[in-house]
């Protein structure tokens, strides 16, 4: 209801039934026409108007702009004579040099596919596990104190997460000095490159099952009760009604959280993390995508590769959402938006 | 109501207390004890790199080199290593840039840009309220890239510039679109009430929505203020590495840590226990403020997440 509900309830006789009352001061007033209706919100919420514009004059140029430079960056050679209106424009040749010439093609391909294999795996199901443990534990006591306790790793930096790796995984580190002192093995982590992808799961993981059990958590809330009741009933044990109740409960969430796991296949990896444990040692193990856009694409000026290399990944990504929820939404009923 | 069914929810084991109560189940306390263990296990390895850090970083030189690193505690702890970091000028420096970033930032963002937007969202005749949610969900689903994102930030002057770390980031489609949400779960008597008094529409986000929805907006100051702390990528890339004025204490921290590592005198230099104060001080306030803020969580991102 508005402003014209509050005025016209003023001026209205008494002797007039209700029905035309409301008919005549409200319905026949309300505003129809767009440029009506665009006139009456300009004048009751001008302040609102005003109030919004920065946030979208900042999104138009730093969220939108980039979107459309790099639409244009990725049709042109761009060098620093000739900046961005004057490079040569070379239509789809980058595109074309990306997918035949680039040296680094397929190793950063397969890196970040081989990121999101893991992503799936391991950054998938810890979560899930955890809410089911937590779920269906007895004590509150517990389970408030560990939630505490694994929710915590979340606020952390990367760059705090990588000082808790140096601490345990370089040369001097807790870890290395126990297998020394203890076993004997002298054993390399943080530059050893068959290492350094499961450490760089293990860390990411660290920080990441507490928060994401929280989805699953609030989704398990809503599971009628008196399912485990039944199930209890027909003889289903404590293991089994993981499988035959909690699990089925939550399985909207589950799909939601797939489809977003699909559409970031081409992202794969956390960029902020794999760069602090970057090294020349390890880099043809967790050079990604995103780490070449900023190690060769910023690092070396290859402007016009990376832009046109970043638009194929998000146009692949793009894709790949759609692709999914589509597939989920006909085959389950489950949609993103 | 929605909200006394979530919070009689949330005491959620009571309902298998009952069950066990009412019949001691043939597996359930064996369940009990694996599970139990299981998340002890996880407890004990969650926690213990938090300890070792905060441990190390209490260490002296001596100590260090007689226990070859393999401890949990110091046994006789020294503050030499904070009295050492604290000596630098530049700690200071990126401190104040933090503390200033986590200031601004979520004050500029979240209370001017991202409520008043979700606001906007959430009223009934306002007229180009559904272009207004396409432009911010576009966002959510593209993204510039790094290369024009850097060029933009270029060309409107924002390197080397304290306000790159905040105005790109004013408004955040995720958080208006949580507080469009919120606001929309509002009663809609009591909206109707406040207009009948005669509230003007900023009367009634700061007057009727922002107390009613106190937990939300708490939540997302908490989690802009600690997403400003929290972010180094952003000085990497925008920052000149030499301008020790505006570089941020994680990228100091990050630099810290690169530094030690090139020294071979580190151990002489007692460079490990340093390492670990600076991380504790990147740490210590987001372990302040986390208890405060604990209760909100589930609820805030349960309805960011979940579509019902």
């Amino acid at each position: 209801m508005d402003q014209n509900v509050q005025n016209s309830a003023q001026d209205v006789p008494a002797d007039q039934p209700a029905e035309a009352v409301v008919k005549k001061h409200i319905l026949e007033r309300r505003p129809k026409t767009p440029l009506e209706k665009f006139k009456w919100s300009v004048k009751n919420y001008w302040f609102i108007y005003l109030c919004i514009l920065p946030g979208i004059i900042s999104m138009a140029v730093y969220a939108y702009g980039p979107m459309f430079l790099q639409i244009w960056l990725s049709f042109i050679d761009y060098n620093f004579a000739g900046g961005l209106w004057h490079s040569e424009f070379v239509g789809f040749g980058m595109f074309r040099y990306i997918f035949t010439e680039m040296p680094d093609f397929l190793t950063i391909l397969r890196n970040t596919l081989w990121f999101n294999v893991l992503d799936t795996v391991l950054g998938f199901f810890p979560p899930i596990i955890l809410a089911v443990v937590l779920f269906h534990l007895n004590s509150d006591f517990f389970r408030k104190f560990s939630q505490t306790v694994l929710y915590l790793p979340h606020f952390f930096s990367w760059v705090i997460v990588y000082s808790i790796a140096y601490a345990l995984l370089s040369e001097t580190g807790a870890i290395t000095s126990i297998l020394k002192e203890v076993f004997g093995y002298e054993a390399e982590f943080l530059t050893n490159p068959n290492a350094i992808v499961p450490i760089l799961y293990i860390f990411s993981t660290w920080k990441t099952i507490g928060w994401g059990s929280i989805i699953y958590l609030a989704a398990m809330q809503n599971i009628d009760t008196a399912l485990y009741e039944a199930a209890e009933m027909d003889g289903c044990g404590p293991w089994r009604r993981i499988f035959v109740v909690t699990l089925p409960g939550i399985r909207g969430v589950l799909l939601y959280q797939m489809i977003f796991i699909i559409g970031g296949i081409f992202t794969g990896g956390n960029t902020e993390e794999i760069l602090l444990f970057y090294s020349d040692a390890t880099r043809s193990r967790i050079e990604t995508i995103n780490t070449w856009l900023y190690n060769y694409g910023l690092g070396y000026f290859e402007y016009s590769p990376a832009a046109a290399l970043s638009l194929v990944q998000s146009v692949l990504g793009m894709i790949l959402v759609l692709f999914a929820n589509r597939w989920m939404k006909n085959k389950y009923g489950v949609s993103i938006w | 109501m929605q909200a006394t069914k979530q919070e009689k929810d949330l005491k959620f084991g009571a309902k298998f207390r009952k069950m066990l109560r009412k019949k001691f189940r043939k597996g359930e306390i064996g369940y009990q004890i694996i599970t139990s263990l299981f998340l002890l296990f996880l407890l004990i390895v969650s926690a213990y790199p938090l300890l070792y850090v905060l441990g190390a970083s209490f260490m002296s030189e001596e100590e260090w080199i007689a226990r070859g690193g393999l401890f949990l505690f110091p046994h006789s702890p020294t503050i030499a290593a904070y009295a050492d970091i604290f000596k630098e000028v530049n700690l200071y420096k990126s401190i104040a840039v933090s503390i200033a970033r986590a200031l601004v930032g979520p004050v500029l963002s979240v209370l001017f840009c991202n409520m008043i937007f979700g606001y906007a969202l959430s009223l009934d005749n306002l007229w180009g309220k559904r272009v207004l949610s396409v432009f911010v969900f576009v966002t959510m689903v593209f993204g510039g890239g790094t290369i024009p994102q850097y060029l933009i930030r270029d060309y409107t002057g924002l390197l080397n510039n304290f306000w790159v770390f905040v105005i790109p980031g004013l408004l955040g489609g995720w958080s208006s679109l949580l507080f469009k949400q919120t606001f929309l779960g509002t009663p809609s008597s009591i909206l109707e009430s406040a207009r009948i008094d005669g509230a003007s529409e900023l009367q009634i986000l700061v007057r009727v929505m922002l107390p009613m929805h106190m937990g939300t907006v708490a939540i997302m100051i908490f989690m802009g203020a600690v997403g400003q702390w929290n972010s180094w990528f952003d000085a990497l890339l925008y920052i000149d590495t030499n301008n020790a004025d505006l570089i941020p204490l994680q990228l100091y921290l990050k630099n810290y840590l690169a530094q030690s590592t090139e020294s071979s005198t580190a151990i002489v230099q007692n460079a490990e226990a340093k390492k670990m104060a600076v991380a504790v001080v990147g740490i210590l306030p987001i372990v302040l403020l986390y208890p405060f803020f604990l209760k909100y969580f589930t609820k805030g991102v349960y309805m960011g997440s979940v579509k019902e």
